[in-house]
């Protein structure tokens, strides 16, 4: 039992774990780069009156320099991390690989649950809709809170922020499970945990004083969620798929 | 005969619930450990992938 837990989640959480960083280096990566700069001062966003019209003249051009900018600070040792180039990158990659790993483990321990209580036969196409429910959990309904954020953001306290997400993921999940366990009208009240930590209201701070320009957070929450709906659903298939295989025999 | 079935059933289901719990144990250690825990180590090494997976960052 353990060992097709282990080795469908392991095989799962590898595999998606490499399509997410992939994806991440891609798409989101160069956005927090950019966004160090602003973070540390090497870029200002309106606090210089040339920047602004500077900025809006030549989109691209200014994107591209802002791009390669970027990559020069990083080598020239931009300490906000502690880690450059390859090093970082690769660093990226391994804990993407372990999250992903962890939600792996996380989601076969409720396949071999599902399958026990004689609730459903797992198959890689039921394994896609658990993949949406751990994105509903871990990022969609957190974002309506808390949107993804950008280094340089303003928010409220970390802790207090750790907090209400975990409590989020936390119901939603069960309020999902709730939903897709009962057959009774009581499968409703699933609706009211989901909707419980958003009534309660997420962490916001006093005022807005973030330095990354606007645009480009919005690009970026926008992105983390196409990425993380495209590893959810490759996590859930390929979990779905190799637990199918691991109890068939 | 009942009672050796019976006794069977409960052990593996047992052993399946143990390894249930491991298993789940496990997923939620690496997850806090890659997206949560507050060491500065880990902060670092993981910073990228925190803001990918819109985990609370900073």
């Amino acid at each position: 039992m353990l060992k097709s837990l282990t080795a469908s989640a392991l095989g799962a959480g590898l595999a998606a774990g490499l399509v997410a960083a992939a994806l991440q280096l891609l798409l989101l990566v160069p956005l927090i780069g950019e966004a160090e700069l602003y973070e540390s001062g090497a870029l200002t966003h309106f606090s210089a009156g040339e920047a602004a019209p500077h900025d809006h003249a030549g989109e691209s051009d200014g994107h591209d320099h802002a791009a390669s900018d970027g990559h020069d600070h990083d080598h020239a040792g931009h300490s906000h991390d502690g880690a450059s180039g390859f090093d970082r990158t690769l660093l990226t990659i391994l804990s993407t690989v372990a999250t992903y790993t962890g939600f792996a483990l996380i989601m076969v321990a409720g396949f071999a649950v599902a399958e026990g209580a004689g609730l459903s036969r797992i198959t890689p196409r039921q394994g896609m809709l658990w993949g949406l429910a751990g994105f509903a959990a871990t990022q969609f309904l957190p974002a309506l809170g808390l949107a993804p954020e950008l280094p340089g953001s303003g928010a409220a306290a970390l802790e207090a922020r750790q907090t209400w997400w975990l409590m989020t993921a936390a119901l939603t999940l069960a309020g999902i499970g709730l939903m897709a366990a009962v057959k009774s009208p009581l499968r409703y009240a699933g609706i009211l945990l989901i909707a419980l930590p958003h009534v309660f209201g997420a962490p916001h701070p006093e005022g807005y004083a973030g330095v990354t320009p606007p645009e480009l957070a919005a690009l970026f929450a926008a992105r983390v969620l196409v990425v993380g709906g495209v590893a959810w659903l490759a996590l859930g298939w390929l979990a779905g798929l190799l637990w199918s295989r691991e109890t068939a025999s | 005969m009942n009672a050796t079935n019976t006794t069977k059933t409960i052990i593996r289901a047992e052993t399946g619930l143990g390894a249930i719990a491991v298993a789940l144990l496990m997923g939620v250690a690496l997850v806090y450990t890659a997206g949560f825990a507050n060491s500065a180590v880990l902060h670092s090494a993981a910073h990228d992938s925190r803001h990918a997976i819109s985990f609370p960052c900073h």
